[in-house]
């Protein structure tokens, strides 16, 4: 075992480290090394090597995904400058990882691991790689509203609620409201389902700026919003949403 | 529009009554000689309390049609009705006594009906309005508490962790390879570092100060980032002295950073760029990043921008405004305007 790569989006870094490597592990061959997601899957195809160090946050594939399309024998180094949730889990799970800016002692104990390691336990890290990889989402992010020849961006993380307004719909902020050119149905559609609820005919609300639901004898709802003063009306419809508030 | 509660606590409502019922009985009883007191007792009770039930059993329900004052009007009057019928049972065993042989009980009831609906109602409003006065008080905290929640979000995303670490990386890399990068590294880091504790105590600073505290952080993700980010800043002199509140430039370069050009596989370039417009001056933060339509997910790319708008909102009430809009050919442009008279 003596070949590896190296993969950081910061040339420095890659730098760093392969400089480190060559005092602590003369005999390893840095096989290449590649600054984001699509040149790392290419280097790793072509070289096939023992041990690959990898950053975590890079532009493309994070280096998580990489992991997850090595080859079976190519063993896993994570590399990351502050990353709590994934280094927790790394622990938990005995994968190997380094901390930025990378003592020399530190890497010592990683190499010596990784030489006395036999081969790494594959089926577990892909189990963890699949809990720390964020699904791909396709939902709505930015909302172009505005009619005239002006078009503003508005985020979804903004947005309190959307009211249908004829074929157009309004979008409210807590500051302000914008008109979008588009129908709530089709809004609804693109939206993430767990973060917006439909919750009227004319009306999707952001689940999280619901502050308190009351229920009138006829089974429908009055909203009060956290970042919003007034009010807003469920249909009897959609009451089922607010069963377990 | 919010549902009157008629009745909070049926049991005093019910307590309120029987005292006022219990007045009228002994006031009628006194002026008039027609009846015992008993009899007055029973009618003026039975139509009290039929009132105050049709209020606890209809009260909801008619509110759905109509809105509680008007409300309140048939409903008082059911329960008169119901209350003369029980009377007139009590007394001579017909239920249609009132409404056939004597009308002397119908028309003081109705008038004590009124009295007593004039007078329960009064009560309801002025509760009504003690509550409305709670509730925005109420409001005012809420409002003061998400202020405070906001200040101290901003003061804890002011330097990442990931940020510093990743900073510190470079320069322990640069060292050796490169003494004077890595000096200069430093001292921008310093520069980020020591705004920051500043800020946190002084209120308001200067365009140029705060633009500074961008260029030093640009300089960093430089040197991070290698030839992947470009950066101008371009600005009109005469507005560097024009004081800015601290936290509204910062974040939008750093979402530009983070959100904009990082993803990238090629990076990008931005652009600050200042300039008066009448009374007010406007920042703008130009990238050339991968724009709404990107498809590299980078969650809370809003959340930055919630910050300095409700930061805008809170400092600057409506003279201030932070407009998002697509950069051509691609990338997004955040401009922010304030009134150079400062708040």
């Amino acid at each position: 075992m003596n070949t590896a790569i190296i993969v950081d989006d910061e040339q420095n870094l890659v730098d760093y480290l392969a400089d480190k490597l060559a005092r602590l592990w003369p005999e390893l061959e840095v096989l290449g090394t590649a600054n984001n997601g699509r040149q790392a899957l290419a280097l790793v195809k072509e070289e096939q090597p023992d041990v690959a160090f990898l950053d975590i946050h890079m532009p493309g594939l994070s280096g998580l995904q990489i992991a997850e399309a090595l080859p079976q024998d190519t063993k896993v180094v994570f590399v990351t400058a502050f990353d709590q949730f994934a280094v927790e889990a790394f622990e938990r799970s005995a994968v190997d990882y380094l901390l930025k800016p990378v003592s020399d002692s530190r890497l010592q104990t990683c190499i010596s691991r990784l030489k006395t390691m036999d081969r790494q336990n594959r089926e577990e890290l892909v189990k963890l790689l699949k809990g720390l990889v964020p699904q791909e989402q396709n939902y709505l992010r930015w909302i172009r509203t505005g009619l005239d020849d002006t078009t503003h961006l508005v985020s979804t993380d903004e947005v309190v609620y959307f009211k249908a307004d004829q074929k157009y719909t309004s979008v409210f902020t807590p500051t302000n409201e914008y008109l979008v050119r588009k129908s709530i149905k089709d809004l609804e559609d693109e939206l993430d389902p767990a973060q917006f609820w439909r919750i009227h005919r004319g009306m999707i609300v952001r689940v999280d700026q619901i502050e308190s639901a009351r229920r009138d004898l006829r089974g429908r709802y009055t909203l009060t919003l956290r970042e919003r003063d007034e009010t807003l009306r469920s249909s009897a419809t959609y009451g089922h949403l607010f069963k377990q508030m | 529009m919010a549902e009157a509660r008629y009745m909070d606590n049926p049991l005093r409502t019910f307590t309120y009554t029987g005292v006022f019922c219990l007045g009228i009985a002994l006031v009628i009883w006194l002026v008039s000689d027609s009846a015992s007191l008993w009899v007055n007792l029973a009618v003026s009770f039975s139509i009290g309390w039929s009132i105050n039930l049709a209020f606890l059993l209809l009260g909801g329900l008619m509110q759905q049609f109509l809105n509680p004052y008007v409300a309140a009007i048939p409903i008082t009057a059911l329960g008169l009705c119901f209350g003369l019928t029980i009377g007139g049972v009590l007394i001579t065993g017909s239920p249609w006594y009132f409404f056939q042989n004597d009308f002397s009980g119908l028309v003081l009831a109705a008038f004590f009906g009124i009295v007593g609906f004039v007078l329960f109602s009064t009560r309801a409003r002025l509760e009504q309005t003690a509550a409305d006065l709670a509730r925005a008080n109420l409001e005012t905290e809420r409002q003061e508490r998400l202020v405070m929640e906001t200040e101290i979000k901003l003061l804890q995303a002011q330097i990442e962790p990931h940020f510093l670490f990743n900073t510190l990386s470079n320069v322990a890399g640069l060292i050796r390879t490169d003494p004077e990068a890595a000096e200069e590294t430093l001292h921008n880091l310093t520069t980020l570092l020591r705004s920051s504790l500043k800020r946190t105590r002084e209120a308001v600073t200067t365009i140029q100060q705060e633009l500074d505290i961008a260029r030093a952080y640009l300089e960093i993700q430089k040197i991070r980032m290698q030839g992947r980010l470009e950066y101008t800043i371009d600005i009109d002199s005469s507005l560097n002295d024009v004081p800015l509140q601290p936290l509204l430039v910062q974040p939008l370069v750093e979402n530009a950073i983070k959100h904009g050009i990082d993803p990238m596989e090629d990076g990008g370039t931005i652009h600050i760029t200042t300039r008066a417009n009448g009374p007010y001056v406007e920042i703008e933060i130009a990238d050339t990043g991968g724009g709404p339509d990107t498809s590299t997910p980078t969650a809370g790319s809003g959340t930055g921008l919630m910050n300095v708008r409700k930061r805008l909102a809170t400092l600057y009430g409506d003279t201030a405004q932070l407009v998002l809009s697509e950069n051509s050919p691609r990338g997004m442009i955040a401009c922010i305007k304030v009134p150079v008279a400062g708040t």
